[in-house]
């Protein structure tokens, strides 16, 4: 175990890998100010660039820009306002106030530190996982990991909340798409209408580069503008170390808010986007100034901050060890994972335990750098945001089109990314929710493979092995405390006539009550 | 937002109704297209997807039914008494309508409120991309692309539209051809384009 720790970390500083973690981090910074691109495609976008290189490489490459991704769209929630990235809105209630107030250094350097440590105890806990898990997956087998592969997908549906039907609806959607193509055990090309582009399934690169980033493009070619109108000249930026220093001083909501977004960032289909609602409303229940939150609470924006990165560190955790991503952008790094020859599992735990570590070593470095970094380029990165919405379009709409077309290197990955863009652009707009769909999409042949390997190597059998059946017992758990909750708040806004909104929202509204 | 919900959420429900039909007949469609493969496919899978499908979609497609008859109803009660008693009545409808309130999030504005215009012109510099792409091949479809869209819809000047143009495409040819190696769309009259 020490062996591959240490291996994975010569691994990472190689100088040509910092060199890639560098360019990753650069790319992380504009991906995490500029608005539309988010850290799932921009994964899918950079997977093409890996091809060549080796596996540790290829995931320094993927992993840094997307952690540093959170950390960068604290600034802009800080300085402007708004968010760069959705998972960093909770940023914007107490960091935009205090730059308000002229304490826009403090808070800067409360956030990005918040965010640094919030990384380092993200990737404590993955390390620790990675040891305590490795025997409990060697014990597996692929009827387990069916059974895990289906609580994944109860998990995605049942924190659908309010759209609970739209979600299920979104997962049959994305699991009947997942079995277009070949079929496992004879062969025979399934709903491919005749198309041979089809017989080896839907890629699910041109899925996210449309899903996400085609629907963000659009938005820009709507909108025109740049995310900031005004002028930074005003913005103070002193008082930078009180900042970090409170990050410091704070170190129960920083730590409570860390393992919030650990433990969020693991269940599938929850996301960051939730985890730092979650996290906030903790923070403002066990402040000892809860009147403060919304006006510039320090604590409250020290747990915006830890929570955006921690939750990155978690949901990295089911994705490794039982190749379940916990969100859209572990979705794609799982594709990314495959593309680079590793597999997910008892693989990346025995065989490829250092490539699993240098990942651990990839989180605390490129977090802790890009604290560093924005801390020391504030001004340079904040002006990003000028850039006006016109100027950006052509460069990101290319990288749609070399994102999806570099699937295959067939139109038809233009014709999928395409149509992955409508339905984006549909479900922004009437409210139904995208990430189950490419969760389902994921692991609907997850499931199939494990289900035709433990029929061909167990028979029958196997749905009466102890783990199967105890992870059984866990979705039966899972969906009846899913339709237990919705009842109980169906009926509750029934008699209150308060609107019924559904489980996941019941976190968020915890929000401004102290016990 | 507030002045408008009444109105909106019978929409919402109009329109969460066809995306949930539209759903159901793609999921009866490829139920019916799976009863055509012989028995050695396995279709166990895509046979439970589908279930899950049909189920959730009649859900929500026969909830969000019984809502819009609800509403229509209660609208035209409503409309006989006063415009206040109007909101009431359209209100019932709308039981997400304070969540929905919350969750109104820019691209859901910006989708729902962008003129008939902007999405046309949208949308045919995209369809124009594709198909100069189709005929000439990535680069210049990518600096027709560009030159066009900072000029027409950019308002840049021509110079900065044409040095832009420049550096990206220049760039993009440089990270294909010369760093990656990944291969671009050839245009059919143009393959080297």
């Amino acid at each position: 175990m020490l062996d591959a720790m240490l291996s994975g970390l010569a691994q990472v500083l190689q100088w040509q890998t910092l060199g890639i973690m560098a360019v990753g981090m650069m790319i992380g910074f504009i991906v995490g100010i500029l608005p539309g691109l988010g850290g799932a495609v921009t994964i899918a976008l950079l997977l093409p660039f890996t091809f060549t290189m080796d596996p540790v490489q290829g995931l320094v490459l993927l992993l840094s820009m997307w952690i540093v991704t959170g950390t960068a769209g604290d600034i802009t929630s800080v300085l402007f306002g708004i968010p760069g990235e959705a998972t960093s809105a909770a940023a914007v209630l107490d960091g935009y106030p205090m730059t308000k107030k002229g304490m826009g250094g403090r808070a800067l350097g409360n956030v990005l530190t918040s965010s640094g440590l919030g990384i380092i105890f993200g990737a404590v806990v993955l390390g620790l996982f990675i040891t305590v898990i490795r025997p409990v997956v060697m014990l597996l087998g692929p009827p387990e990991f069916f059974m895990l592969v289906l609580l994944g997908l109860a998990f995605i549906v049942t924190l659908s909340g309010k759209n609970q039907a739209k979600g299920l609806a979104m997962v049959g959607f994305g699991l009947l798409l997942s079995y277009v193509g070949s079929d496992p055990s004879a062969g025979v090309p399934r709903f491919d209408f005749g198309q041979m582009y089809l017989w080896g399934g839907i890629e699910l690169i041109p899925v996210v580069v449309g899903l996400f980033g085609g629907a963000e493009v659009l938005q820009l070619m709507l909108t025109r503008s740049s995310i900031a109108s005004g002028s930074m000249k005003q913005t103070k930026l002193t008082g930078t170390m009180q900042g970090v220093s409170d990050a410091f001083r704070h170190w129960p909501a920083l730590l409570r808010s860390s393992g919030v977004g650990v433990v969020v960032g693991m269940l599938p289909g929850l996301g960051g986007t939730v985890a730092q609602w979650i996290s906030y409303g903790q923070a403002r229940q066990t402040s000892k100034n809860p009147e403060m939150f919304g006006k510039g609470a320090v604590d409250g924006l020290v747990a915006a901050g830890a929570t955006t990165t921690a939750k990155d560190a978690g949901s990295l955790i089911p994705t490794i060890a039982f190749g379940i991503p916990g969100g859209a952008a572990t979705a794609v790094l799982l594709g990314g994972f495959l593309v680079l020859g590793v597999n997910p599992g008892q693989e990346m735990l025995t065989t490829k335990l250092d490539v699993t570590f240098s990942m651990v070593w990839t989180v605390i470095l490129a977090g802790l750098l890009g604290v560093i970094l924005a801390l020391a380029l504030v001004r340079p990165l904040a002006a990003l945001t000028k850039i006006s919405g016109t100027v950006l379009t052509p460069v990101l709409f290319m990288f749609l089109v070399i994102g999806a077309y570099t699937a295959n290197n067939n139109w038809g990955d233009l014709f999928v990314m395409l149509g992955a863009s409508a339905l984006g652009v549909i479900c922004l707009r009437y409210d139904w929710p995208r990430v189950p769909f490419l969760l389902a999409l994921v692991l609907g042949p997850l499931l199939e493979q494990y289900l035709t390997l433990s029929n061909t190597l167990f028979a029958d059998t196997w749905f009466t092995r102890p783990g199967v059946l105890i992870i059984a017992a866990l979705v039966v758990v899972v969906v009846f405390f899913s339709i237990r909750s919705l009842l109980r708040e169906k009926s509750r806004s029934e008699e209150t006539g308060e609107p019924f909104r559904g489980t996941r929202t019941r976190a968020i509204r915890t929000i401004g009550k102290k016990k | 937002m507030s002045e408008q919900s009444p109105g909106i959420q019978p929409s919402r429900a109009k329109s969460d109704f066809v995306i949930a039909v539209v759903l159901l007949l793609i999921f009866m469609g490829a139920l019916v297209w799976s009863l055509t493969y012989p028995p050695a496919v396995a279709m166990l899978l895509p046979r439970i997807a589908i279930g899950l499908g049909v189920a959730a979609t009649l859900w929500v497609s026969i909830g969000k039914g019984i809502r819009l008859f609800r509403a229509n109803g209660a609208t035209e009660r409503a409309e006989r008494r006063s415009l206040a008693e109007i909101v009431v009545a359209t209100e019932i409808v709308g039981e997400e309508a304070e969540a929905d309130q919350a969750a109104d999030n820019d691209a859901e504005y910006i989708f729902a409120n962008t003129s008939r215009r902007l999405w046309l012109i949208s949308l045919g510099f995209i369809a124009g991309f594709f198909v100069v792409m189709w005929l000439f091949g990535l680069f210049i479809a990518a600096a027709v692309f560009s030159l066009a869209y900072l000029v027409f819809v950019g308002r840049k000047r021509w110079v900065y539209a044409i040095i832009y143009t420049a550096l990206l495409t220049g760039a993009l040819w440089a990270l294909m051809r010369l760093v990656t190696y990944i291969p671009s769309p050839a245009g059919i009259l143009f393959v080297g384009g």
